[in-house]
């Protein structure tokens, strides 16, 4: 919670400066989540808002909560919700298109169940270092505007725990 | 014209607020790299586990003393976990352990229970992922009054491995197992039998021995007769062979007890007549640097088996290659006819045994046209699995060669064969 108030306090000081400017992304993510030998394929709804600090870096915040469940092996799995904050670098822009990669932190709570019972099993926070690769194609012929992107990420591989998330996401920069 | 703007501006524009901006978010990424949630990590692996096994209950297995510890003792608990086809499996190594007292009784991760010095009882509890099982252990000081074996075998076959040995203490309040507990184990005839620090009895030949425990000053004695059970005895590899030198061979043995054969390799005495030639250690023998001849015997409950001639020679070296083809070779290189595309010529490694190898195929093998003698060429297939394989489309004569070079041993051989197309 404390990185999260320091994000929004770095966030608002940049957005603060006139004439930076700022952008906000839906992503649709489906998220590969694998727990010893057993994967999960969940999915989730994203939104992510972010302000550049120079031409070709930003930084973002997101927020994501589950909208696909899984099952495996009598197991059902959810994600409660998540959230993240990191730094955004891209490369110039060719022909519209450019790619990008992503370094930050990112928090996931996950919720593991008895699928025949319902009894929660484990309810844990997974966060740490997060890390991941994007292409974004403009759609509009100027800066402003939408654009479309799809991006990698690896939230948390620890323990026998993977979490990672590829998505497609439709962005409105100002 | 935006995006010019935009550049421009922004590299102009504050820009040690976006280093600042920049430090600070990567300092605030590397402190947080760290995080890790090692228990909500273990909680989902043994969620899955269980539910990819279908474990459905556990239960706490006592060690020999059951669940009554003499004070100041440990004991090793173990743990079963019932399927839901309800076979069980060993899960000691996937619960964890506690204890609801430790000063009474204390756990560690192994299930080994450790009693404290004063009486009195402490609940054990095992998890694996939300399945739990618990067991009262109590702790008791009554003093040990006497010895005594349980259940003794009163007669067992002569070179017999691992017949377990049991002891009862006898208490003030009871009479448990204390075979864990015991000191020290004594057979009064080596060469008849041992018993290891666990208790296990171990048989050679036939005979009676007293086999002592002891504990805490007191001891139990028990006489144990063995019996000449063995008919015969016999070993494997049960024909001559050769063996280089500094190689090793595995031997085994087998005895014969009313016409059933059991393995007794690890109670045989395995011996070689030269041991300049060759050793023994267990059942292992191994080639000395010396070439010669051993016979090796194996015994065991007073038997002997029948003895196997053990050569002990040189390691065999590479001498040359040669190509073949049909009942043709490079020595002498030929030529030999052919009219039929393709053929498939062959190389083989010659050892200085006399033996050879074919290694037509071989990563170490280069085959190649070396000249054109006279016509037209022939091709030769130096790849994979088709190596050695020779193409032709017009009458003429074509010398192949074909080069073997493995350096990592300093062998280098090469070998020609002319290939007359008519």
């Amino acid at each position: 919670m404390k990185l999260a108030i320091f994000f929004v306090c770095i966030l608002t000081s940049v957005l603060a400066k006139a004439e930076q400017t700022a952008y906000v992304e839906l992503a649709a993510n489906a998220m590969p989540q694998k727990v010893g030998e057993e994967r999960f394929h969940l999915g989730a709804a994203e939104v992510r808002v972010g302000a550049y600090v120079h031409s070709l870096i930003a930084i973002e915040l997101m927020g994501s909560v589950g909208v696909m469940d899984d099952s495996s092996v009598g197991l059902e799995q959810t994600l409660n919700n998540g959230y993240g904050a990191g730094l955004r670098f891209e490369s110039p822009s060719r022909d519209g298109t450019k790619a990008f990669i992503v370094l930050g932190y990112s928090s996931h709570n996950l919720e593991l169940m008895r699928e025949s019972s319902g009894a929660t099993l484990a309810d844990e926070r997974f966060e740490g270092f997060a890390y991941g690769v994007g292409l974004e194609q403009r759609l509009t012929g100027d800066d402003a505007g939408l654009f479309v992107n799809i991006r990698g990420q690896r939230h948390y591989s620890s323990g026998g725990i993977d979490i990672d998330s590829v998505g497609v996401a439709l962005r409105y920069a100002f | 014209m935006r995006s010019n703007y935009r550049s421009n501006y922004r590299f102009s524009y504050r820009p040690k607020f976006s280093l600042i901006s920049c430090l600070a978010v990567l300092l605030s990424v590397v402190l947080l790299a760290s995080c890790r949630n090692e228990d909500g990590e273990q909680a989902f692996v043994d969620a899955v586990e269980i539910a990819e096994l279908g474990v459905v209950s556990l239960q706490i297995n006592s060690g020999p003393q059951g669940l009554t510890l003499e004070a100041g003792t440990s004991s090793l608990f173990t743990v079963s976990a019932t399927l839901e086809d309800s076979s069980t499996i060993d899960a000691s190594a996937e619960v964890q352990w506690s204890s609801d007292d430790s000063s009474v009784v204390s756990v560690d991760a192994n299930g080994l229970l450790t009693a404290g010095a004063t009486d009195g009882a402490a609940v054990i509890s095992v998890r694996w992922g939300d399945i739990v099982a618990s067991e009262s252990v109590a702790v008791s000081t009554a003093a040990l009054s006497a010895l005594s074996f349980s259940n003794p075998p009163l007669s067992v076959s002569e070179c017999l491995p691992g017949t377990q040995l049991s002891v009862a203490g006898v208490y003030t309040d009871r009479t448990s197992d204390i075979t864990e507990l015991v000191s020290s184990w004594t057979s009064s005839d080596s060469s008849l039998a041992s018993v290891t620090s666990s208790g296990a009895l171990n048989t050679f030949n036939s005979g009676a021995v007293d086999v002592t425990a002891s504990y805490r000053g007191l001891s139990a004695t028990q006489n144990i007769t063995i019996n000449d059970s063995l008919s015969a005895l016999s070993i494997t590899p049960s024909t001559d062979f050769d063996l280089e030198v500094g190689a090793t061979q595995v031997f085994s043995a087998e005895g014969t007890e009313n016409l059933v054969s059991r393995d007794v390799s690890s109670l045989a005495s395995f011996s070689s007549s030269d041991t300049s030639v060759l050793t023994f250690g267990g059942a292992t023998a191994t080639a000395t640097s010396n070439t010669g001849n051993a016979v090796v015997t194996a015994s065991c409950g007073g038997l002997s088996s029948s003895a196997v001639s053990v050569s002990v020679v040189l390691e065999a070296e590479p001498t040359s290659v040669i190509v073949r083809y049909n009942g043709s070779s490079s020595d002498p290189a030929g030529p030999f006819s052919v009219s039929d595309s393709p053929i498939q010529l062959n190389v083989f490694l010659r050892l200085s045994n006399g033996s050879e190898t074919d290694i037509t195929t071989s990563d170490f093998v280069d085959w190649s046209v070396s000249s054109t003698i006279s016509g037209t060429a022939a091709t030769v297939n130096n790849n994979g699995s088709s190596k050695g394989e020779v193409r032709f489309v017009a009458v003429g004569r074509t010398e192949i060669n074909v080069v073997y070079d493995d350096s990592d041993n300093s062998d280098y051989f090469e070998a020609s064969i002319d290939v007359l197309v008519e």
